[in-house]
């Protein structure tokens, strides 16, 4: 317990610092300033890709969320108000704003196309549409922790979830965002958070065990 | 050992990355469970680290005095651990590349800004008058000169060449199934339509994108036409469109049949 405390302390020492740099460089984004720019796009965006690389799946779609979200930052940079969060939480809310717009025009692409080729669906009805194949098909050797099958099927499980729950998942357990945070980057109440995080372990048990796992 | 819920069998080695028993767990029976619901909702963020302070405090003595609700914690720990480590998804990373094309879209965007700015900055004529004429005596006089004069211009470049386009058989509107669409040298034509909140600088990627050009537009109707730099390569031309249609900012992209 002590472990956790003082682990727990650490990171919030970093995370603080680093949020100190991030004031800094708004601060000179908001004065037009394209060092700071580019501080803040190596500083940040590594997190920010791999976020929406989680929610689009395909890098080219990524680069062009990231695209929107900087230009977002260049040009609001002076409407940041650190009163109302911290920085990687209004970068995160202008992230799943900028993704969730990709997937919906996606969606409407798809479904033109599917339309126009009359195309029957997939016979499985279950693979997600849209997955880079390197996603999910890959032998992957560091594939191991808690055993090859518990990947392979916690990914094929993942992937069935509403974006919703995906969302609440990664950001709780890769961003190590605060219910709070996740609220204000996904713009609903604390407690649908927490409720999307409930029934997405919900869901995941119920995928798991219909894949009759050993 | 495996936990059971009520249609479903979860192994233990799996991690239950859920509630221990699903149906007696924080959302399901709050009043009534001690404590484990809430802290069955609390636990991925004290596993993350980011609960506050009292909360903390709150669920590790819960959790000190509650065998179940350790367990419980375990087994979100392992799902944890699994997605973390996760190493299936491919990676993203920014490029000078990449950062590059940002700056290009900036340039691109503030060039329209600043173009658009020193539009709206420079005085017209009518306006240079308006400010001579007020530097003047009597301004009546010169503001009813000053109307007379606008009102010829109106007449002589709004209503007269109307008149011409009439009398010459010349519609007024372009359609998009306009047969009239001229074609320069065989190059296709696409008529297009943007959303309205289109930016420069994305007007510009995409054009490029597509190697087009704007030729004319917009129309009354909001009609841009572009031309393409396909000539002969009916595929190009196809794959150009399908491009346009593709991108959020384009509400309609149809082919002007010669």
């Amino acid at each position: 317990m002590i472990r956790h405390a003082e682990q727990t302390q650490g990171l919030n020492e970093i995370a603080q610092e680093s949020e100190k740099q991030g004031l800094l460089l708004m601060g000179k984004i908001a004065n037009q300033d394209r060092k700071a720019f580019e501080d803040l796009y190596f500083g940040y965006t590594p997190r920010i890709g791999r976020f929406l690389m989680k929610l689009l799946k395909k890098r080219e779609l990524v680069d062009e969320a990231v695209n929107d979200v900087m230009l977002a930052v260049w040009q609001q940079a002076g409407r940041y108000d650190p009163a109302q969060g911290k920085l990687s939480t209004w970068l995160f809310g202008i992230a799943h704003n900028k993704g969730l717009k990709l997937l919906e025009r996606q969606r409407r692409h798809q479904c033109e196309e599917t339309f126009l080729s009359q195309s029957s669906p997939s016979e499985n009805g279950q693979e997600p549409s849209g997955v880079d194949a390197e996603w999910i098909g890959s032998d992957n050797p560091e594939r191991t922790v808690m055993g090859w099958e518990m990947g392979e099927h916690l990914l094929w499980a993942m992937e069935l979830l509403s974006l919703e729950h995906r969302t609440v998942i990664e950001l709780a357990i890769n961003e190590q965002c605060s219910y709070q945070e996740i609220a204000l980057i996904t713009d609903c109440p604390v407690n649908t958070v927490k409720t999307r995080m409930f029934h997405a372990r919900k869901k995941l048990a119920e995928l798991l065990a219909s894949k009759d796992y050993p | 050992m495996n936990l059971k819920n009520s249609d479903i069998t979860i192994p233990v080695a799996l991690g239950s990355f859920f509630p221990q028993n699903l149906e007696e767990s924080a959302l399901m029976n709050r009043k009534a469970d001690d404590g484990h619901g809430i802290v069955a909702e609390l636990l991925p963020w004290y596993v993350n680290g980011t609960l506050g302070s009292k909360e903390q405090e709150w669920v590790a003595g819960h959790l000190a005095d509650c065998p179940k609700c350790r367990v419980e914690l375990e087994q979100y720990q392992q799902l944890s651990s699994v997605i973390s480590n996760n190493t299936e998804t491919p990676d993203w990373q920014p490029s000078p590349a990449h950062f590059g094309q940002i700056l290009s879209a900036l340039d691109a965007e503030e060039n329209g800004v600043i173009r658009n700015v020193a539009v709206v900055k420079k005085p017209s004529f009518l306006g240079q008058c308006a400010d001579w004429l007020q530097a003047q005596a009597k301004p009546l006089v010169w503001a009813l000169a000053l109307e007379t004069i606008v009102l010829a211009a109106l007449v002589l470049f709004v209503v007269l060449p109307r008149l011409d386009q009439q009398t010459s058989g010349q519609t007024v509107f372009q359609t998009l199934s306009d047969a009239h669409a001229p074609t320069v040298a065989g190059l296709p034509r696409v008529h297009i339509v943007f959303a309205d909140d289109i930016m420069i600088g994305d007007l510009r990627l995409l054009l490029v994108s597509v190697n087009a050009r704007l030729v004319d537009g917009p129309s009354k109707l909001g009609v841009y036409t572009v031309e393409l730099a396909t000539v002969g390569n009916p595929d190009a031309t196809a794959l150009a469109i399908a491009t346009l249609r593709k991108h959020s900012k384009v509400k309609l992209a149809e082919p002007v049949h010669p």
